[in-house]
């Protein structure tokens, strides 16, 4: 046999053997040789660049789409963490790429800034904000940190300020805390301007402080345009009303919850959601009762069939938009999602009923 | 060129599984994040079902086309945000949030489990608690859709119910009148005309202790999937009254 034929023959026999041998891992298999090192968190809006965590090293990295060899770092920030309780507390400093929780990178919408936010091994909730750097301006994507401190720090300084607090008095972290505490993300305005988040902690202050309960939930925006934060009206609001949030009842405050930040220039108060569902869910009544009125019986019993379904994929649909929103207040993101669905669903229906009730093509 | 390098790059090659598919791998973040629902609705975001979520191994249909996930980051999500989903697998999406009690990783007394019939059209899914279940959800597929959840526990209370207010014992606690204390495995089961076999007890001292007027009755049900109801049903009570202390 020939080195040519030889060789032919060993390809063929060794990429059955191949084949056979992937079909036989199986579905049970939990690919655990096979996991790539890298963890990918999110993607910029543009798809030219992704953050990725390195499961060993715990390093962040922001990595080009188009070559993957295009990669920069991250740089991690010093974390103080407190363990234990009464006279055996200790405090240690680590980098966070070695704190053991989970990094949540959110890539603003004009793909410069990148938010990182990450439970402390304590529990506190933190965050830290990149900007892109000047050298990153080209194929390689590069970031900074917008300051030597923690972002949370930042926030917390300005709530301290706003609110004429001793920053003194901020308890971080709690113990009995029954909720999250720290510094959450909520959302990136849709003009990369502001960067919304809420934060919350125990307060050590006297009884006839507003603040006796601590601060459940405060807002602020980081203004990346003058990088500093801010309040606008509609936070001030929200700030005022939140200082009476009781978390064992989040769906009361569904009508106050900040569910978006505010572009520039195109400031206003929250749009209760309340209200929008209501009359979206009474229009989508409206329009179905029409159209099962000029259907023949046996497309009655579809429609109310597909009816019933459509509900099942419409409250799916909400808690999915509510937790990639990833919004410390779920309930108000699902029921923006059950109004977003339900809006799709009575564009849907009414141009059924301009056809006389035939179903619409899909695309 | 020489054979012997050659032949060690192909056996090596040849060592590597071959690319193939795996539910594990979902959830395993490849560097294609899985849109479960069409595409990411907040771009630049994580997406929160490829980060925490995974299809529970207990969970996978028959047929090997549906799974239950779960969300593993328990610390890092909202509880109230947090569902279990019945997903498909080939491809991957989810199919729909369940309703019944939410399982996660590493809660407290609980495990999750689906028993479903030999053609992967329903399935019943258990999320247990401390007694036994806390939730019996009977979930119906047709044409790749969920077309109705049924809460099966809470109708199985409600056929014991009237026997617990006769006996007008004291309830449960503040929460429950009383729990459900079958086996998982056997207490919930499909027949083979794929009706719904149930055979459990409610309880409201489920700890027998002496010192409170207790409540125990057996339900045998089988419920009809085609009909919706409970096709046949019998409550005999067990107990209505103080249990006596143990020697």
């Amino acid at each position: 046999m020939s080195r040519k034929a030889l060789f032919s023959w060993l390809v063929i026999v060794l990429s059955a053997t191949r084949l056979v041998a992937g079909q036989d891992a199986g579905i049970q298999e939990d690919n655990l040789a096979n996991q790539p090192r890298q963890l990918k968190i999110a993607t910029s809006p543009d798809g030219l660049f992704y953050v990725e965590k390195d499961k060993e090293t715990g390093e962040l990295s922001v990595v080009s789409s188009k070559d993957s060899a295009q990669r920069s770092r991250l740089p991690p920030v010093r974390v103080k963490v407190t363990n234990g309780t009464g006279d055996s507390v200790a405090t240690k400093e680590v980098n966070s790429d070695q704190l053991e929780s989970m990094p949540k990178a959110f890539i603003s919408p004009d793909g410069n800034w990148i938010f990182v936010g990450q439970l402390s091994d304590d529990d506190v909730s933190i965050g830290f904000l990149y900007r892109r750097s000047r050298s990153g301006q080209n194929r390689n994507p590069r970031f900074e940190l917008i300051s030597n401190d923690r972002f949370d720090y930042l926030a917390f300084n300005f709530f301290a300020d706003q609110e004429k607090v001793d920053q003194r008095k901020i308890v971080l972290p709690a113990r009995d805390s029954n909720g999250w505490q720290g510094l959450q993300f909520v959302a990136w305005s849709s003009d990369a301007a502001r960067l919304l988040v809420t934060i919350s902690a125990a307060l050590d202050v006297p009884n006839n402080s507003p603040f006796t309960n601590g601060v459940t939930a405060w807002f602020c925006y980081f203004n990346t345009q003058t990088t500093k934060f801010e309040l606008t009206e509609r936070l001030q609001k929200a700030d005022l009303l939140f200082r009476s949030f009781d978390p064992a009842k989040p769906k009361s405050f569904i009508d106050l919850t900040p569910r978006d930040a505010e572009a520039l220039g195109k400031e206003g108060p929250i749009a209760p959601i309340t209200v929008r569902f209501n009359q979206v869910d009474g229009l989508l009544n409206e329009i179905y009762g029409k159209l099962i009125n000029q259907l023949p019986l046996a497309a009655k019993e579809k429609l109310r069939q597909e009816e019933r379904r459509w509900l099942i994929t419409r409250d799916t649909d909400a808690i999915i938009y509510a937790t990639q929103s990833w919004n410390p207040f779920p309930d108000a993101m699902i029921l923006e999602g059950k109004a977003n669905a339900t809006e799709e669903r009575v564009r849907d229906l009414e141009k059924r009923l301009d056809r006389g009730g035939s179903p619409v093509q899909s695309q | 060129m020489k054979l012997a390098p050659l032949v060690g790059l192909i056996l090596a090659s040849a060592l590597q599984p071959a690319p193939v598919a795996r539910c594990g791998d979902i959830t395993e973040n490849m560097h294609a994040l899985p849109s479960p629902n069409g595409p990411m609705v907040f771009a630049g975001y994580p997406d929160a079902y490829a980060l925490g979520y995974k299809v529970h191994p207990d969970s996978i249909s028959p047929d090997g086309n549906y799974g239950v996930l779960y969300c593993t980051m328990v610390e890092e999500y909202e509880p109230s945000r947090m569902a279990n989903y019945l997903v498909s697998l080939k491809p991957f999406q989810i199919i729909a949030a369940l309703e019944g009690d939410v399982y996660f990783a590493h809660k407290n007394r609980s495990d999750l489990s689906v028993a479903w019939t030999d053609d992967s059209t329903a399935g019943l899914v258990t999320v247990g608690s401390r007694w036994g279940p806390g939730s019996v959800d009977l979930i119906e597929i047709a044409d790749g859709k969920l077309v109705r959840q049924t809460n099966l526990l809470e109708k199985a209370m409600a056929l014991l119910k009237p026997d617990w207010e006769n006996c007008k014992s004291q309830p449960y606690n503040e929460n429950f009148l009383f729990v459900i204390t079958s086996d998982i495995e056997t207490g919930w089961t499909f027949d083979a005309n794929n009706r719904v076999r149930i055979d459990c007890t409610g309880e409201t001292n489920p700890k027998h202790l002496p010192d409170e007027k207790s409540w125990a009755a057996r339900l045998e049900a089988v419920w009809g999937i085609q009909e919706a109801r409970f096709i046949k049903r019998k409550v005999t009570r067990l107990q209505c009254g103080n249990y006596k202390e143990e020697q």
